[in-house]
């Protein structure tokens, strides 16, 4: 495992590079460049590695949404974010973004 | 101290109690599938260390395994990522607060900065979770290195560089448990931390190069990272080589 961590994390800190300045949330959200990965093209970049991936990509998306902010977009509306068509193909998956949300505000 | 020995101990149990609920044998899951069914599976899928959880805590033949002896003790696999993220939300959540991030601007709390006590809170609680499946040094550094990874991000709002520094400085400030008379950590776990920090500093080095070469980079057209970088973080997750990354589309 310890090497598959190399992985999702280094496609993160990639974004670096790729114009995603400090600030979580909507303020990641509006710095994000047209060049950097959005979550859905993170997601897939991490699953494509083969392998165990399903965790990887699981770390993949947890880092990008951090950037870019967790709340589901499509193009024209944080295009970096959660997909809003995949948050519709999940049992419960607006369901369980709430929960993510209020859980983040819990503190 | 003791007391938040026996709180993770809570925890850890009440958490399991939900994974069998939702994950075990007698959950809509089902039995666990042999490892040689057909794939994809018809039907709902569990991960593998939620496999192992659920075949320990649900075996008749056994009594049932309490926290944390439910957890696997061979498995370091990444699925203790995941036991991570909602540990990281829970703990970071105060700053997407406004006025809790104003309190602490101008503070030492600020982007790339250790907030050690909250470091160590975060750290300790993502261990306790971890352990429900996945009872060993390796998986449970990791979890950690990832949930400190995380924390910088939604909480202090750092660039991700940054935030992969300050997450390797969290995992060496948890080295110094022993000095002040509390118990210390075995050496197997200071190795799998270790371990994992070495894994950011990689991390973070193969992006500063990608970075240095000018690919992938801000205001250079090509969409996302280098065919190179890609390849190198590949042979790192153990996959020969490009031509086995096949690039189907999701349906």
């Amino acid at each position: 495992m310890p090497h598959a961590f190399v992985l999702p994390v280094a496609l993160f800190a990639l974004q670096d590079a790729q114009g995603v300045g400090s600030g979580s949330g909507a303020a990641g959200a509006a710095s994000s460049s047209s060049s950097s990965l959005s979550y859905e093209e993170g997601v897939r970049a991490a699953i494509r590695g083969g392998g165990c991936c399903a965790s990887r990509a699981i770390a993949a998306g947890a880092c990008l949404a951090a950037l870019h902010g967790g709340e589901a977009g499509s193009e024209g509306d944080n295009a970096h974010g959660v997909p809003t068509a995949w948050v519709g193909r999940v049992r419960d998956g607006q369901q369980l973004l709430d929960v993510a949300v209020k859980l983040a505000c819990l503190r | 101290m003791l007391f938040c020995i026996f709180l993770h101990a809570y925890i850890g149990e009440a958490l399991a109690n939900a994974f069998d609920a939702a994950f075990g044998t007698d959950s809509e899951y089902g039995p666990i599938d042999p490892k040689d069914s057909p794939k994809p599976l018809d039907g709902p899928w569990r991960h593998g260390s939620l496999k192992g959880f659920a075949a320990l805590r649900g075996d008749p033949k056994q009594t049932k395994k309490l926290y944390p002896a439910c957890g696997l003790t061979s498995d370091s696999q990444a699925d203790c990522l995941a036991r991570a993220v909602p540990v990281a939300a829970l703990f970071s959540g105060t700053r997407r607060d406004p006025a809790a991030a104003a309190a602490a601007a101008g503070s030492q709390d600020q982007p790339g900065s250790s907030s050690s006590m909250g470091s160590r809170a975060l750290s300790d609680a993502v261990a306790a979770v971890t352990r429900v499946t996945q009872n060993t040094d390796v998986a449970v550094a990791f979890a950690q290195a990832f949930g400190a990874l995380l924390g910088e991000v939604v909480a202090r709002g750092s660039a991700p560089l940054q935030a992969l520094a300050a997450a390797e400085k969290a995992l060496l400030a948890l080295d110094t448990r022993g000095e002040n008379g509390e118990d210390g950590d075995s050496e197997d776990a200071a190795d799998a931390r270790e371990s994992a920090r070495q894994a950011l500093a990689t991390a973070r080095t193969l992006a500063s190069q990608e970075q240095g070469s000018g690919s992938g980079g801000a205001g250079n057209d090509q969409k996302g990272p280098s065919e190179p970088f890609l390849r190198t973080v590949l042979s790192y997750a153990a996959v020969p080589s490009l031509s086995e990354v096949t690039p189907k589309p999701i349906a």
